[in-house]
């Protein structure tokens, strides 16, 4: 016993204990904030959260804090406050849980800090436009709305034209709120510490390409947390840079997430929050390691590296990985499919997140046709457990799993036939 | 013909819409345009020398499109994808994809790749319209439509074409308001399934066609023998509803419809376009000037206070909010306006339409409830 609890701590990364004191000093931060002069502003998981470190204002995540809502198992007893406000079941239960966390104030760290104003950016969801214009009544603050156009096969250039003229607007609508000059030398150089963190993120997320990986995408789901909330810091800077020397020193050491790496898999759309260790657990106990994901893949912001900062953030904001088409999802799924060397998909049809989960069996099809890699459809919620069905996942990764091994070592591989309805293992 | 003739007449149209478009084609032999929404400038595609056709559910059940879209999505976008991959939208020649609503917008994706159309086309709207970086955008992107079209049709559409095309579908929405109106004032006269069929007929149509038999029947509008009694009166609430059967249940229940803010009803023809100035930035300025549809942001004009000023112009007693499972921008709103009604004690019932069937029985009890509350 002793030595399996040595084996756990060796393949515990220090850089998640050190995420926690960030986070917590951020929320603590933050939630000391309330009340004073210093402004918070609620913003979306994609929005251009620059020009609020720039303007010196605090950002806070409801989606962040969603999440937590989810990994605490609080979520489902708050969505159902929201559910008894009339929100129907079937909405976002990020936003069902957020609202109701605002109204009870319960949450693993009290609630949120009220926020000044709101900003919410569609660049992931059209869901955020609707669930801010309730915080918007609920709080009776102003929202600040970003658009940025979907982008059907490629971009309009149009598009980016429209998004910048809007980042000149939101910083209008920011000295309105702030009373002051807003200082556009010190966003130059907030943008640059955010790119700068991307690349970094990028370089941690890619360590995972070594065989067998350091981490796997459950890690980087735990630690995508500054990226997410505080990237346009020197912190993140810091945070990632130490992030990626650990990694580096795992590889030399010949530490891996899982113990024996058999198969690498990846993972699609946003994690399921309440089975994150059962769901890793269970893929240890088969050989298989979650080497990447599309989801922290999202924060690998590119372009930002601009002459005029408006111009990169637009393009990097524009293209948001949930504000694509499935064509060129593909195309970037493909990518990561070749660059870790991956032998199988696990796709999360997440009932809360139409975006990221509609499409996702042509996807599925389209990577078999292009790749002949596999996949496995897992029908769950991010943050609201009753849709989940253990003994349902148990069964299907376990099928999936003999499929990949039958697969790997038999010779020649077996042309496994195309998906039938209903059952989406391979 | 005779007021009762064109209604049957319309009748049969929505209630088979693709065989009278399949036979439409081949008597005509012109290109056909399906679209989604009512933020599509249906001129421009009219201007082209298109027929465009507004995409509404079908009522086969769902079985090919499971295989794309999972069961949480709305009937809306599962049945139209199963009529497209039954084949049963096959007259089309192309389809257009206003930027609506999530589903919508992945809708087109699972679209393009497995129905090939020789025309398809996202309109990218853009989802704020009170600011003017918003309005340039559009007009870009209306510019942008249009030049699309064009080449699709290889013939440009010029101003004339879009002012003359302009004018027809104003004049067929003045009438179609016209006849709300009245209705309002005898809402026996056309039962609620009748006012589906002629608002339907409109999306469906040549709008020439359309307004000839618009005209008559208004012409003709008045009492008489099989007058419907009026009971109840409750204004519908939602997005899209193509099921006559409820509109008939509704009133076997007891109650008239007075009024609608569908966009199968009211939303398609309440607002006009500017005969004046440049044709392409008339439709934007429309499209700007709407009451806004839950998928965009116009904190200008509040939904809610419309819906009551509606509601007070038609007389309504109740609401009926008819949703569709799984469409999350007006679930999102439906707190906000029942609480609105709630304001000014107007009660409201909420109907799901799910996804490939309707359970009639249970919303009967329900309805049947609500109506009570009424002393009707």
């Amino acid at each position: 016993m002793a030595e399996m609890a040595t084996e756990k701590e060796k393949r515990r990364l220090r850089s998640s204990q050190n995420m926690k004191e960030l986070m917590t000093r951020y929320y603590m931060g933050a939630k000391m904030a309330e009340g004073s002069d210093k402004k918070i502003a609620w913003i979306t998981s994609g929005g251009p959260v620059e020009f609020l470190i720039a303007a010196d204002i605090i950002p806070i995540y409801p989606e962040n804090h969603g999440a937590m809502l989810g990994a605490s198992r609080m979520s489902v007893e708050l969505c159902e406050v929201a559910e008894g406000l009339g929100y129907s079941r079937d909405l976002c239960s990020y936003a069902r849980g957020d609202i109701g966390s605002a109204i009870t104030k319960k949450s693993p760290i009290g609630g949120l800090p009220r926020p000044d104003f709101l900003l919410a950016c569609n660049n992931i969801c059209g869901t955020v436009l609707k669930w801010y214009q309730a915080l918007s009544r609920l709080f009776n603050v102003p929202l600040f709305f970003l658009d940025t156009p979907f982008i059907h096969h490629r971009l309009v250039p149009e598009s980016l034209l429209y998004v910048r003229r809007q980042f000149e607007e939101f910083i209008d609508f920011l000295e309105v709120q702030t009373q002051k000059k807003f200082n556009r030398d010190r966003l130059a150089e907030v943008v640059q510490y955010s790119g700068e963190s991307a690349m970094l993120w990028k370089a941690v997320l890619d360590q995972c390409a070594h065989r067998p990986s350091p981490m796997s995408c459950f890690d980087a789901f735990i630690n995508m947390a500054p990226i997410v909330t505080l990237r346009g810091t020197k912190e993140v800077v810091d945070f990632y840079r130490d992030m990626k020397a650990e990694l580096l020193e795992r590889i030399a050491q010949g530490i891996s997430a899982v113990p024996t790496e058999k198969f690498r898999l990846l993972w699609d759309n946003i994690p399921i929050w309440y089975k994150m260790r059962d769901l890793s657990e269970l893929f240890a106990s088969y050989g298989a390691c979650l080497v990447a994901d599309t989801y922290t893949n999202a924060w690998v912001f590119e372009g930002m590296d601009t002459v005029d900062p408006l111009d990169g953030l637009a393009q990097a904001y524009t293209t948001a990985y949930l504000n694509i088409s499935i064509d060129l999802m593909v195309e970037r799924v493909l990518d990561l499919l070749k660059r870790f060397s991956v032998d199988g998909l696990i796709i999360h049809s997440n009932r809360s997140c139409k975006p990221y989960s509609l499409g996702q069996y042509d996807i599925q099809r389209l990577i078999y046709e292009k790749a002949g890699i596999l996949s496995l459809v897992i029908e769950a919620d991010m943050t609201d457990a009753r849709v989940y069905s253990d003994a349902q996942v148990k069964t299907r990764v376990e099928a999936f799993m003999e499929t990949l091994e039958n697969r790997k070592f038999s010779a020649p591989p077996p042309f496994p036939s195309p998906p039938q309805t209903g059952e989406r293992v391979g | 013909m005779k007021e009762r003739q064109v209604i049957t007449h319309l009748k049969e149209i929505a209630e088979a819409p693709y065989d009278y478009l399949r036979d439409w084609k081949r008597k005509n032999g012109k290109r056909i345009l399906g679209y989604f929404c009512t933020n599509t400038p249906e001129e421009m595609i009219q201007a082209a020398g298109l027929l465009p056709v507004r995409i509404l559910s079908s009522k086969n059940s769902i079985s090919l499109a499971s295989k794309h879209l999972q069961s949480y999505s709305c009937s809306l976008i599962q049945s139209s994808l199963e009529a497209g991959l039954r084949g049963d939208l096959n007259f089309l020649d192309g389809t257009v994809f206003p930027h609506t609503c999530d589903s919508i917008q992945r809708l087109s994706d699972i679209w393009v790749e497995n129905l090939h159309f020789p025309f398809h086309w996202d309109l990218i709207l853009p989802v704020k319209l009170h600011t003017e970086s918003a309005r340039v955008y559009l007009i870009q992107e209306l510019r942008r439509f249009r030049l699309g079209l064009q080449e699709f049709m290889g013939h440009p559409i010029s101003d004339e074409n879009l002012r003359a095309s302009i004018v027809l579908s104003n004049e067929n929405r003045s009438l179609l308001r016209e006849f709300y109106r009245r209705r309002a004032e005898h809402p026996g006269i056309f039962s609620g399934s009748e006012t589906l069929a002629i608002v339907k007929t409109a999306t469906l149509m040549l709008k020439m066609e359309h307004t000839v038999l618009l005209r008559i029947l208004l012409s003709q509008f008045g009492p008489r023998d099989d007058y419907l009694p009026e009971g109840v009166r409750l204004f519908l609430a939602g997005s899209v509803c193509d099921q006559s059967q409820i509109f008939d249940l509704i009133e076997t229940c007891g109650a008239s419809l007075v009024g609608d803010d569908l966009c199968s009803g009211w939303r398609y023809f309440s607002e006009d376009v500017s005969e004046e100035g440049d044709p392409l930035e008339a439709l934007a300025d429309r499209f700007i000037r709407r009451v806004p549809c839950p998928c965009k942001y116009n904190p200008g004009i509040d939904r809610g206070e419309d819906l009551l000023k509606r509601i007070a112009e038609s007389g309504a007693q109740g609401v009926i909010f008819i949703l569709l499972k799984f469409c999350d921008p007006h679930a999102f709103d439906y707190p906000y306006l029942k609480g609105k009604l709630e304001e000014i004690k107007v009660p409201s019932l909420l109907l799901e339409v799910e996804p490939g069937g309707m359970p009639l029985g249970a919303m009967e009890t329900r309805l049947r409830a609500f109506i009570e509350i009424f002393g009707g």
